[in-house]
């Protein structure tokens, strides 16, 4: 398999990483016209020759995916991987799988490297679409898994919500095939097509959904997409008083409160407050539709104010040094985040950006719902006295079985983002917000892939001890070995003391 | 310098997005400056004076948020640059919907040149990923 070796300082998409590494190899199959098993298995002994050499040079080894976490979960000083040409797709027929699977429901199998924008737009081809995604798509499927990247899907939940089979290599001679014990998917045959060993258990399989690269490499996934669908989409200022609150945390949506409702209940629900704005905060549904709804328009969801790759970044600048820049920063946002209505368009369609505004500020929180509106209107306040250019919003996602999915609170995980330009006063609003639901011990997780100030006893007090010690023993099980434990660890997870 | 750009141009619409806000402020304070008048002669006179304002105004913030602009434009602390602030006042004056256009333009430019350092290191371009055809489960 042809590989490309360079000594480069590895940088994520959004800027905020800088990691000098002692390899960067850049993956790629050997055919890429045409998904093949044959090819699928090469590379996979590639990587295994990738963890031979880096057992032998006692360094760690990760995938770099699509560099798209704001936090340095991804990253290693030791030997890292570049997968995103990995992106081999096969489809899945009845005779593969164990389980019984309706026309227009079945299966695929993904390579790891494929991005969530290419996943829809290859499963849109066979009229399906990926149960939910990320606003934006650059990450790669195993990267969206292993951080638990999320969307608003209110009764779905996250990306790893939707993956029934992890194929990873764990060691220079073995890959495991893992998949839930009371959830088998695949036969044992096609396991063995690709050479990996079965390993059903629904402790491992749940510990190891989103443990950000650290149960071995992930050579490709199996993912359970929804026959193809659209979102019919409004985006409407509202004054959120306690009563939309109220039916907002209450997941019950009888009484036409929200745009565009019609007595549906919306499969994507988004508030965005704009802190510096009216009192009114604009909120994005989106209702699951069999097809294009009559007279609905396609989407062009482009923001706004301009699509420039500093433009976050200056407008940092200026906020840091300006302090009336306030009204300078809602009056972009403003422009960033115009309302809309009626507008329709498959998954694919409606979240395909796959590039951002700059060096941005990223943080998300799962919050329970019974505090969500106090932590959205703490956020709010916080974000304006700083006068961050930030904007604060909440997204509502269903509570998964990851063992350190950070959307773990039941029924729905209510997602507070404080999130805008790269600059002092965003950094200071984002770590007095996470101070202040400490200190009013209001319950929370961070996102993985974002940014956030865990350590090791936060991050138990955080997830809780008993998920973090289950996620430890699992992993314990798939890497038996204090070797292969070191492998697979970084800096990271050193220092929440997860590299066991 | 062509990677400055849209730096640039971003501090542009911002400079630009304030003195709209300047005009638009003196306009409600001034209403005859907001209404179109039907003789050709004075409306040309309301134009200018608009005009005229939008450049003053311009010059005036760029003046005023000089420690911003020359850091955001990379030099080093000092005094007022006169040309450079009225240069930027002129430019801001243009408006906010002009300077993003120009910058869509340069950031597709940038976009092609991330293309091509991609591919030096041996990545596709972002948007052109080779795109398998789906494969079958056969040995």
């Amino acid at each position: 398999m042809p590989t490309s070796t360079s000594r480069v300082i590895w940088r994520n998409w959004h800027e905020t990483v800088i990691q000098p590494v002692i390899q960067y190899e850049n993956l790629r199959n050997v055919s890429e016209a045409q998904s093949t098993v044959g090819g699928y298995n090469q590379t996979a002994r590639t990587i295994q020759g990738h963890i031979q050499h880096a057992l032998e040079q006692e360094t760690s080894l990760r995938a770099a995916g699509g560099g798209w976490s704001f936090a340095p979960v991804a990253a290693t000083d030791g030997i890292l991987l570049g997968t995103q040409r990995l992106n081999y797709r096969f489809a899945l027929r009845q005779e593969h799988l164990i389980r019984q699977y309706a026309p227009g429901e079945f299966p695929v199998l993904l390579q790891c490297g494929i991005s969530i924008a290419d996943a829809n737009a290859y499963l849109a081809g066979r009229d399906q679409a990926l149960r939910t995604s990320g606003a934006s798509n650059g990450q790669t499927i195993a990267g969206a898994l292993g951080t638990g990247t999320h969307g608003a899907a209110l009764d779905i939940g996250a990306v790893q919500d939707y993956v029934v089979a992890i194929h990873l290599a764990i060691s220079p001679s073995e890959t495991i095939w893992l998949e839930r014990k009371d959830y088998p998917v695949l036969r044992p045959e096609v396991m063995e097509l690709f050479r990996a060993r079965p390993f059903l258990d629904n402790d491992v399989f749940d510990a190891a959904l989103v443990s950000f690269g650290s149960f071995g490499i992930v050579l490709g996934v199996v993912i359970e997409p929804d026959p193809l669908y659209y979102l019919h989409a409004w985006r409407q200022p509202i004054e959120l008083t306690n009563a939309v609150w109220q039916t907002i945390t209450s997941f019950e949506f009888q009484n036409d409160m929200l745009p565009g409702a019609g007595g549906r209940r919306p499969r994507h629900l988004e508030l965005i407050l704009n802190p510096y704005g009216s009192r009114e905060t604009m909120v994005t549904t989106m209702y699951q539709e069999t097809a294009r709804p009559t007279g609905s328009a396609r989407p062009s969801l482009d923001g706004g104010f301009g699509k420039g790759d500093s433009a976050l970044d200056v407008i940092g600048v200026i906020t840091d040094k300006w302090d009336g820049s306030s009204s300078l920063a809602a009056s972009l946002f403003k422009a960033a985040y115009k309302p809309y209505a009626n507008i329709a368009g498959t998954p694919g369609e409606i979240f395909k950006a796959t590039s951002t505004r700059g060096r941005g500020a990223s943080s998300a929180m799962g919050i329970p719902s019974s505090r969500a509106q106090e932590a959205f209107e703490l956020a709010g306040d916080i974000v304006r006295k700083h006068a961050a250019p930030a904007i604060v919003a909440m997204r509502f996602v269903k509570a998964t079985n990851a063992v350190l999915g950070f959307t773990q609170f039941t029924p729905v995980t209510c997602v507070l983002e404080v999130d805008g330009a790269f600059s002092s006063r965003t950094r200071m609003a984002q770590q007095e917000v996470w101070e202040t639901l400490e200190s009013k011990s209001l319950p929370y997780t961070f996102h993985w892939g974002k940014m956030n100030n865990l350590d090791d006893r936060r991050v138990r007090a955080r997830y809780g001890n008993d998920r973090v010690t289950r996620w430890l023993s699992a992993r314990n099980q798939v890497l038996p070995t204090p070797e292969l434990r070191r492998l697979f660890a970084n800096e990271f997870t050193d220092q929440l003391k997860l590299s066991g | 310098m062509l990677d400055q750009l849209p730096t640039i141009i971003t501090l542009l619409i911002a400079l630009s997005v304030a003195t709209e806000r300047v005009v638009e402020i003196i306009k409600s304070v001034i209403p005859r400056l907001d209404i179109a008048d039907p003789d050709p002669k004075r409306e040309g006179r309301r134009r200018a004076m608009l005009h005229l304002l939008a450049v003053v105004g311009g010059v005036a913030i760029a003046t005023g948020s000089w420690p911003i602009v020359s850091e955001v434009l990379g030099r080093k602390a000092g005094p007022i640059d006169i040309s450079t602030t009225l240069a930027l006042g002129l430019l801001a004056s243009g408006g906010s919907g002009f300077w993003n256009s120009i910058l869509s333009y340069f950031v597709s430019i940038k976009d092609l040149k991330r293309a091509e350092s991609r591919e030096r290191v041996g990545l596709p371009p972002d948007e052109f990923l080779p795109q398998p055809a789906e494969g079958q489960l056969v040995s």
